[in-house]
């Protein structure tokens, strides 16, 4: 009996020993490791030399093929910034900013003042940057009172008679020292002239003011707090013994950036981003085994722009490529954003963009159906928010076009 | 059967259960070739060094032995390693266990007939690695630290079905056919130092197929003296990937002699050789892998006392000596076993449990490897 016990203790402990097993060791290599090896490889897809667009039975003579520019996704007053480009650059840009109507009594919800107005002190505008050229100083942000009725169907020349200094009423310095933060300047009320009892709204747009080519990027959505617009007023106490001051702001009802575009030369090939936020749809011709049966490890879509990359001098901006889920043309829907990569720009550079395909390949290796089409864009928070843009080049061109660098493993086979 | 039979056989499934589960490691010495040699050995034959493999009835070594069954018999064991190595240039790598189903068999007379039957089924080769290296990579014109991690999580089983029958009363002869199967999962990972690069990741399940036949024979000129010899020939071991061969190797002829001599009642020395033809899978492996032939010579002494109802336990002593099919370099590793075991008679002969305690030793090609295996197992007379 004392034996059975015995064994059965060690047969229970040989079981909880089992679960116990060590996962990896280093290897000795070459003496103990497998004989197979990881065999990974670097690869430039740019073989074929042919004319970009062409497509033949087999798919497209490119392994790049650009297949159209779009527009329409996002618009300048839909933008979550808004750009101010001054004079002395290739492409000019105003802000035109259109503010909600202030109530005709203090809507401010303290109870312990009289909602009458007894006078308006001052007006406040507050603008946030949220991105501009530090290396230019001495920068100066005018304001200028336009038409309450502006709305995106002014372009840059309807608004420029609204650009004079009849119109200026006010003009922020920008500290040299800020980069990103808001400025604010301070009015009397008679300086408005559309701020009166029947209306009190106002309209401004923005210019710039340097001595040399300078933008400011203005937030223009919840996240990049748009422009504000402060109202100081006034009012007796409730109890009608002290006269105290009190203020209440409101926002943009509508905003916009409009773009002297007339001297940019147009693009040879596709433009991607601009005022309009155009977006390029790109099909690559990767051969299906290197997609189904290798496993790449880095895939990178190197374009060299055609020109210097034209814009807001010294801005910079962030480029995406992002695959299709299907591909039926401009309104194909994008597949999830982390199936994309990501590459930031400087506008002047005529350096070659390198973006980043891994992910893509990733999803397209578990997914055979779908299209081996890329959309090439501003990222979502930039799309349509300033003048920069990237142009492809002319895949008829052997020497500039954009290629496929693809790094991969090829297939693993034990005892090989 | 008894309940505390029947509990212990279920305890005995338990622990067998439970180990098939975790990712494990098997011999350094397994990761070239097909893989580390398994032995078709009962406990009670393990516990002897494998010396009493040519007539142990309830190993899978000679068909010829099954002739023995006059009874159904069902044996399952089950054990686990503990095991460290070290090799050249590394600092010694310890804590490696594993644990495996190495065997189980079932078979019995044909009722009606001078004929037994046994399936069994036993580990051909063990495929259970998981190494990890490190080396460099140039990739687009910058130097990348890689590291390396190949893990295989299987093992080639040998299906075995035999026939044998007794022709005259000292002598028995049998044939069987084996199937090889198995499979074994691959995980093959590259990571790169540079982020930018995804991992190589690579999951494979790797299938195994193939077939062989052995023949055997055991003589007994007196009741002191067995004599036994089997031949078995496998053909080609195949090895695919979703149904597409990615190679084969062609399997060893092995020849097995024995000598078993019982002087006395209840001490019996069985001693059991054997040469397999390995090498003859060299055209096969790729040319930094080398295939030897080789030589396993087993022997083993065991000693049973005499208790009630003839439940006396017995002591098992013996030892191994084998040489190892494949090695990277030019190097033939060898193997050393002492083993040790005994086992009890439950439910008035009608199950038993045996186990088994061996210290192996392996060398050679730059590595030294040492360890325990215990292992246990259960044989059920229904």
């Amino acid at each position: 009996m004392n034996a059975v016990r015995w064994m059965a203790f060690a047969a229970a402990g040989a079981a909880a020993l089992a679960c116990q097993d060590v996962v990896s060791v280093p290897g000795s290599c070459p003496e103990f490791c497998p004989e197979s090896a990881i065999d990974v490889r670097d690869t430039l897809l740019s073989t074929v030399l042919a004319s970009s667009i062409v497509p033949t039975d087999t798919g497209y003579l490119n392994s790049v093929a650009p297949q159209g520019s779009y527009t329409g996704y996002v618009l300048p007053h839909e933008a979550a910034q808004m750009q101010v480009v001054g004079p002395g650059s290739p492409v000019q840009a105003r802000a035109l900013m259109v503010f909600f109507r202030f109530a005709g009594n203090y809507v401010g919800g303290d109870t312990s003042v009289k909602d009458t107005i007894l006078q308006t002190d001052s007006l406040r505008f507050t603008f946030n940057i949220v991105r501009r050229n530090a290396n230019v100083t001495g920068v100066a942000l005018a304001l200028h009172e336009i038409p309450l009725d502006t709305d995106s169907s002014r372009t840059f020349a309807d608004m420029d008679p609204y650009f004079q200094d009849s119109t200026l009423v006010a003009t922020v310095q920008v500290p040299d020292t800020l980069v990103q933060g808001p400025v604010s300047v301070t009015l009397l009320p008679g300086a408005l002239r559309h701020f009166v009892d029947d209306t009190l709204r106002s309209a401004i747009g923005l210019r710039i003011i340097s001595t040399g080519p300078a933008f400011v990027s203005l937030g223009a959505d919840t996240l990049n707090q748009p422009a504000r617009m402060t109202r100081f007023v006034q009012l007796d106490s409730s109890t009608g013994t002290t006269r105290v001051t009190r203020s209440e702001s409101e926002v943009l009802s509508f905003k916009t950036f409009v773009a002297d575009t007339a001297s940019v030369p147009a693009p040879a090939s596709l433009r991607v981003g601009g005022t309009s936020g155009a977006r390029v749809f790109i099909k690559l011709n990767v051969p299906t085994q290197l997609v189904d049966s290798m496993v790449v490890v880095r895939a990178s879509l190197l374009i060299p722009p055609p020109a210097p990359v034209p814009g807001a001098p010294g801005d910079t901006f962030s480029l995406r490529v992002l695959p299709l889920g299907t591909d039926f043309g401009p309104k194909s829907p994008l597949a999830d954003s982390t199936y994309g990569g990501y590459a930031k720009v400087a506008v002047g550079s005529a350096d070659t963009v390198v973006l980043d395909l891994t992910r893509a390949f990733l999803l397209w290796r578990s997914n055979a159906v779908m299209p081996h089409t890329v959309m090439l864009g501003m990222v979502r928070s930039e799309e349509a928010g300033s003048v920069d843009a990237f142009d492809l080049p002319d895949q008829g061109s052997p020497a500039n076009r954009a290629i496929l660098r693809i790094t991969y493993g090829m297939p693993f086979r034990p005892g090989r | 059967m008894t309940m505390r039979a029947r509990s212990l056989g279920m305890l005995a499934l338990l622990t067998l259960c439970g180990s098939a589960v975790a990712r494990a490691q098997n011999s350094v010495y397994g990761i070239a070739g097909i893989g580390f040699p398994g032995e078709p050995l009962s406990e009670r034959a393990r516990a002897m060094g494998g010396g009493l493999g040519a007539f142990d009835l309830t190993s899978a070594v000679n068909p010829a032995a099954v002739g023995d069954l006059g009874k159904l018999v069902a044996a399952f064991s089950g054990g686990t390693t503990f095991r460290h190595y070290t090799a050249t240039g590394d600092s010694a790598i310890g804590g490696l266990r594993e644990t495996r189903f190495p065997y189980g068999m079932f078979g019995g007379p044909i009722p009606g007939t001078r004929v037994s039957f046994a399936l069994s089924f036993s580990t051909y080769a063990e495929r259970t690695y998981d190494v990890t290296a490190t080396g460099t990579q140039v990739l687009r014109g910058d130097t990348l630290k890689v590291t390396d991690r190949l893990g295989s999580d299987g093992a080639i089983t040998d299906l075995r079905g035999a026939l044998a029958f007794r022709p005259w009363s000292r002598v028995l002869v049998g044939a069987a056919v084996h199937m090889l199967g198995g499979s074994s999962r691959l995980d093959v990972r590259r990571v790169f130092s540079d982020s930018s690069y995804l991992p190589y990741v690579e999951q494979q399940h790797l299938v195994f197929s193939g077939y062989g036949v052995s023949g055997g024979v055991v003589l007994r000129p007196t009741r002191a003296i067995e004599l036994a010899g089997t031949a078995r020939l496998d053909g080609r071991l195949t090895s695919r990937i979703g149904g597409d061969s990615v190679g084969t190797a062609q399997l060893p002829v092995s020849l097995t002699g024995g000598l078993r001599l019982t002087p006395v009642q209840g001490l019996s020395w069985a001693t059991t050789a054997t040469h397999r033809s390995w090498s003859r899978a060299q055209a096969d492996l790729g040319p930094s892998t080398q295939a030897f032939d080789t030589w396993e010579v087993a022997s083993g002494l065991e000693l049973t006392g005499r208790g009630t109802r003839g439940t006396g336990i017995p002591v098992r002593l013996g030892v191994r000596y084998r040489q190892l099919p494949f090695s990277n370099v030019g190097t033939q590793p060898t193997e050393t076993v002492l083993a040790g075991g005994s086992g009890i008679v439950l439910a008035s002969g009608r199950a038993a449990l045996d186990f088994a305690v061996e210290r192996f030793r392996r060398s050679g090609g730059g590595a030294e490897e040492q360890g325990w295996h215990f292992s246990a197992g259960v044989t059920v007379i229904p």
